[in-house]
């Protein structure tokens, strides 16, 4: 027999504080390392232009920034797609709970009450760090 | 010492050109008069008894030129950008190697990389492992079922394992473009010690006692001192390389690497000093390419499944599911 009303309701709350919290939060922090990374695209010519070896033509300077910037581009897109399929899981999270909601008017109005401020502070992890839940735009190189 | 612009590369061989020309008018008008009839002889000019062009002050001076010219090219054939303007890049990998990891620090502390952590680094309170294990261990203890398992299981958990490998492929990066900056950064020592002690040397021609110089070229060892600064034990595969470097003998590399400029003519000063900047580019060429064999181990340690976050379809696959699929699969505590 499956949990109902005021019991669910506090289940899908701590389910709705993964989805609507923790999850995105996670999925900021990914998103702005992945941006940092990108950033770093900026300074390939000063790091790597000049002298007999421009950048990514000939010689061990050329191959160092093929392969470095390989790695680089591929560093970038594990931290955005990371960044993607977590709010991609949050927004997935927070439909399984409206389905639980819309199907039990009980558990449906004490969670109502539990998040009538906002997601209830003694359940949000890593509160101190206080992360937007919007993630800034991921970068992908292809 | 530091970064040289273009500008005073060039500035500086054309004062050892200057310099040449000056100490073959001045002290070797003797083997300069017979170097410029040789090249004449070579090039067909008519010597000056046959109509050829009187070797006076002037035409010396514009063959000596022709002989010396092409020094400053030997200098600013190292226009390279500024290296500190690297510094912003291997901050940026470093504060996310640090976001992921914050441990990542404490591997450094005693190398000589110690404290590359920029100080405005980011610094999570609650790391994103820490994050992960919140989840897991609270906010979805209560649910069961296929969906929830494989949530946990094949989702989380696995994107708890990527991030240490994330934050370590982050440090090799940073540490992999620190020795290509220490390379840039050795290289304008070096050419700029290698331009300084020409001038003295060929300043010694004046006298009848010439010198020499020593330049120690830091730059055949740039790359590895810093490769081999990465701890062996802490960051995932970043330690790979420094285990595999403790047989190089870096001590015997740095010692080969002081060199001398001397000559007893301005032409063996300067071919000495030639030898000494092909010894530079070679450095340059060779400590690159101890990054590319260091990018390269990576890369063969690095497996995708390491660093790469799975998908999230146990879950995602149950959006928009009705009520009796998500009881089935991805349920709430059962009541006892």
């Amino acid at each position: 027999m499956a949990v109902t009303g005021d019991a669910l309701a506090v289940d899908l709350s701590r389910l709705a504080v993964v989805g609507s919290v923790a999850l995105p939060e996670i999925g900021y922090v990914y998103a702005r390392l992945n941006g940092e990374v990108a950033g770093t695209a900026s300074g390939d010519l000063d790091a790597f232009m000049g002298g007999a070896t421009p950048k990514g033509y000939g010689g061990a300077t050329g191959s160092m920034y093929t392969k470095w910037s390989g790695l680089r581009d591929e560093l970038q897109n594990v931290l955005g797609n990371a960044a993607n399929g977590l709010q991609e899981a949050g927004h997935a999270v927070m439909s399984i709970v409206q389905t639980y909601l819309n199907s039990d008017d009980r558990a449906k109005a004490s969670f109502d009450q539990k998040w009538l401020h906002g997601p209830p502070p003694d359940q949000v992890p890593g509160a101190e760090d206080q992360l937007p839940t919007t993630a800034p735009p991921v970068v992908l190189t292809r | 010492m530091g970064y040289h612009s273009v500008a005073e590369l060039g500035q500086l061989g054309g004062q050892i050109r200057d310099k040449a020309i000056d100490v073959c008018f001045r002290r070797e008008i003797v083997e300069t008069m017979n170097r410029i009839r040789e090249v004449a002889e070579e090039e067909g000019v008519p010597p000056v008894d046959e109509g050829g062009p009187v070797l006076d002050e002037a035409r010396i001076k514009w063959r000596l030129h022709q002989f010396y010219d092409y020094i400053p090219d030997l200098f600013t054939q190292f226009d390279y950008p500024d290296p500190a303007k690297m510094q912003g890049c291997i901050g940026s990998l470093w504060s996310v190697a640090y976001a992921l990891v914050p441990e990542t620090l404490g591997h450094f502390a005693n190398t000589p990389l110690k404290d590359p952590i920029p100080a405005n680094a980011w610094h999570l309170k609650d790391s994103v492992s820490s994050r992960i294990g919140q989840i897991e261990g609270n906010l979805l203890s209560y649910w069961e079922g296929d969906a929830a398992d494989g949530f946990k299981n094949e989702y989380l958990d696995r994107l708890k394992s990527t991030v240490g490998p994330q934050a370590g492929l982050a440090a090799v990066l940073a540490v992999a473009l620190a020795a290509h900056q220490r390379i840039r950064q050795t290289t304008f020592d070096n050419i700029w010690d290698v331009g300084q002690q020409t001038l003295a040397a060929l300043n010694g021609l004046y006298s009848s006692n010439p010198g020499s110089g020593k330049v120690v070229l830091s730059v055949l060892t740039s790359a590895i001192s810093v490769l081999m600064a990465i701890p062996t034990d802490g960051l995932s595969f970043a330690g790979l390389y420094g285990l595999g470097m403790a047989g190089v003998g870096l001590a015997d590399a740095v010692a080969a690497s002081t060199k001398l400029i001397s000559g007893g003519t301005v032409q063996s000063v300067i071919n000495s000093m030639s030898d000494r900047i092909a010894d530079i580019l070679t450095g340059i060429e060779q400590q690159e390419q101890e990054i590319c064999d260091f990018l390269d181990k990576i890369s063969t340690q690095l497996r995708p499944e390491d660093l790469t976050v799975p998908s999230p379809k146990p879950v995602t696959d149950l959006a928009g599911a009705d009520v009796n699929t998500l009881r089935a699969k991805f349920s709430g505590r059962p009541t006892s």
